[in-house]
């Protein structure tokens, strides 16, 4: 772990102070215009130079939604109705098809949970692969194929040259995966949006997955956004963690205090969730009830209808009536919740 | 019945299950993805059984439930052999023993009210009249911590987790004695995750179920276990209760599947080292023991003799250096 944290600190402090990807104020809503219902909600988001970043929550709170909101490949249900997003100090929503072409690919890659379902079954692996290639960087057949090679032997795809002339369903998931993590490095982009990369992959090559996901942006001092409904998979990868509920951040911050300290007790609840710890009395901590969506809300927390602090504390009338602001409790880590209280004296550690 | 122990109430002996091969590349051979495996379950007693996808250990659970037929072996459900089973008697056989599968969105007809699905199989079992099995199903909602409203609900109108919960419902609304839970809380958040497992936990204990618990994560068959069974590529490697398996792993794979799991302390530096690559293809199974080629401490003696197992001991492992 130490290794792995000194690495991503010095990452940090080299970037500089502009922000790679800036999402402001987003509000995304889902619907026929005039009946559209809200899925996100005043949504902030930064994203610096070299900086893996965790987007964190579960099925249906937005995020989801987000990442394809910063490469403007929402459904066509969906429409972003207010906020700005900047990517390296452009205005995406401003960018016409010309633009998000060169933005999409050359500059952020993605990647997504099922790998097997993005590449065409009837078309060889390596082609699918040089075709981007040949499309963004102009390179021809020959020279795309060997960069093919190369990619496949970075990522860690044993007998790359084999492998490249191989359909897609000679490919087990987790090298399904790797192809595609070699097709979104083939542009060298700036950013990688992972959305849970390593959700449908077994335990044992979900770790390697991880692994070369962040050797790949320590070399390529590359940022990469990853978005998982399984904290405990991301603690280990990311430098900061923003957790997300019903379409917005309710807490942000260092990696490390998020799941060590976590203040909003939705993301404590999610702590425990992941590493299956038991109450006293011997059950599993559980949250109760499911998610809601940012359309079924009225007044108050968000998280108040599962909140167990709500239910008892003096702070009630609060949680009921008015939506707390993301407020910072200690240095960059910031929480949205009436109970908690800033704590200056809190140590570091 | 002599021959088994009095109290396993499920008892597999030497399950072989072999596909034919897909593609035609490979036609006309056989892939095999039940490869002599045994496993006992004593009434009660939830047994894990763990091991990477393609491993087989759907395999089983279609065996065990008799979706499919096994190629060989003896299969005992509380004193029956179930593989000659027909008719009437494999009706009755599906009242004992119940499935519950990973995905709760393909498991439920995505046009019936979920009402009409829990009462599928009292119908399919002529039990009750209308009122009685509206009855019934609206007890086993209540059982299962969802409110009347879902009886006329449609699946797209639920969460996963809920949905999750119906499955199984309607899994135990026969009351079965053996549940075979196959990846029951892998399509789920982790939140929800939890929720899932407290509700089997629960159930168990109140219906006094047997309990078969199919997963690629350890974190959630330790929890759940009693005892657990470790499969690869086709195979049993290790047997043994569940705290056991985890305070003293003796195959390496085990060793590895601990550490890929990142069960406690969440650290990707030590996990992923233990293991490189990925299954080889049931297809071509290696020679010797199965594991050789990604075991960090494969010598030459493992690539040509296959480890034994007996299945009878305290705690198995199928590996010469045990």
């Amino acid at each position: 772990m130490s290794v792995v944290v000194s690495l991503a600190e010095r990452r940090v402090t080299a970037a500089p102070a502009e922000p790679l990807l800036a999402i402001e104020d987003l509000h995304v809503a889902i619907g026929p215009s005039g009946r559209a219902a809200p899925v996100i909600e005043g949504m902030n988001l930064e994203i610096r130079r070299s900086e893996i970043v965790a987007l964190v929550g579960e099925s249906g709170s937005g995020k989801s939604l987000t990442a394809l909101s910063a490469t403007r490949l929402l459904p066509r249900a969906a429409e972003i109705t207010r906020g700005r997003i900047r990517f390296d100090g452009e205005d995406v929503l401003a960018m016409g098809p010309r633009a998000l072409d060169g933005l999409r690919g050359n500059r952020i890659g993605m990647i997504f949970q099922q790998p097997q379902a993005m590449l065409d079954p009837t078309c060889r692996v390596g082609d699918q692969v040089a075709e981007s290639l040949r499309l963004h960087r102009g390179l021809s057949r020959e020279a795309a194929g060997a960069r093919v090679v190369e990619l496949f032997r970075e990522v860690g795809i044993p007998a790359p040259e084999a492998r490249a002339r191989d359909f897609p369903y000679a490919f087990s998931g987790g090298m399904a995966q790797r192809v595609m993590i070699a097709a979104a490095l083939s542009a060298d982009p700036d950013l990688l949006i992972a959305d849970e990369p390593t959700t449908a992959l077994d335990v044992t090559v979900q770790a390697q997955i991880l692994r070369l996901l962040h050797e790949q942006c320590r070399q390529r001092r590359m940022s990469l956004l990853l978005i998982s409904h399984d904290l405990g998979i991301v603690a280990a990868l990311a430098d900061r963690v923003a957790v997300m509920y019903a379409g917005r951040v309710i807490e942000e911050g260092p990696a490390r205090a998020i799941l060590s300290a976590p203040r909003h007790p939705y993301t404590r609840a999610l702590v425990e969730c992941s590493l299956l710890k038991r109450d006293a009395g011997g059950r599993l901590v559980a949250l109760p009830g499911s998610a809601i969506s940012a359309r079924e809300l009225s007044h108050g927390c968000r998280f108040q209808p599962r909140c167990a602090i709500a239910a008892q504390s003096a702070h009630n009338h609060d949680c009921c009536s008015s939506e707390p602001a993301l407020a910072c409790c200690h240095g960059s880590h910031k929480a949205r919740c009436w109970a908690v209280k800033p704590e200056p004296e809190e140590a570091q550690q | 019945m002599s021959l088994q122990p009095a109290t396993a109430f499920l008892d597999a002996r030497d399950m072989v299950k072999t596909y034919p091969a897909p593609g035609w590349l490979t036609r006309g051979r056989r892939v095999n993805s039940v490869d002599h495996v045994s496993l006992s379950i004593a009434k009660g007693e939830v047994l894990g059984l763990v091991g990477e996808s393609g491993c087989g250990k759907s395999t089983v659970a279609r065996l065990l439930v008799r979706m499919d037929r096994a190629d060989s072996g003896l299969i005992r459900i509380g004193g029956t052999e179930i593989g000659g089973l027909a008719g009437a008697d494999l009706q009755a056989l599906r009242r004992k023993v119940q499935l519950v599968f990973q995905d709760p969105f393909g498991a439920l007809d995505p046009r019936m009210r979920l009402g009409e699905s829990l009462e599928a199989p009292l119908h399919a079992h002529g039990i009750g009249d209308r009122g009685q099995r509206q009855a019934i199903a609206l007890d086993m909602l209540r059982e299962v911590g969802l409110d009347q409203s879902f009886y006329d609900r449609l699946p797209r109108e639920c969460s996963g987790g809920q949905l999750q919960r119906v499955v199984i419902a309607r899994a135990l609304i026969l009351k079965p004695e053996l549940l075979v839970c196959d990846e029951p809380t892998s399509a789920l958040d982790a939140s929800l995750r939890s929720q899932v497992l407290n509700l089997l936990i629960d159930l168990k204990r109140r219906f006094g179920l047997t309990l078969l618990m199919i997963s690629h994560d350890l974190r959630v068959v330790r929890e759940l276990c009693d005892r657990i069974a470790v499969m690869y590529l086709g195979e049993i490697v290790e047997l043994a209760p569940a705290a056991e398996l985890f305070a003293n792993p003796r195959h390496p794979y085990t060793r590895a599947l601990i550490a890929a799991s990142m069960l406690d302390n969440p650290d990707l530096s030590a996990a992923g080292v233990a293991l490189r690559g990925e299954p080889p293809s049931p297809l071509n199974p290696p020679s010797g023991c199965r594991f050789h080629g990604r075991c960090p401490q494969a010598v030459a003696l493992c690539a040509q003799s296959h480890p034994a197992f007996d299945p009878a001991a305290g705690h198995a492992a199928r590996c010469h250096f045990t």
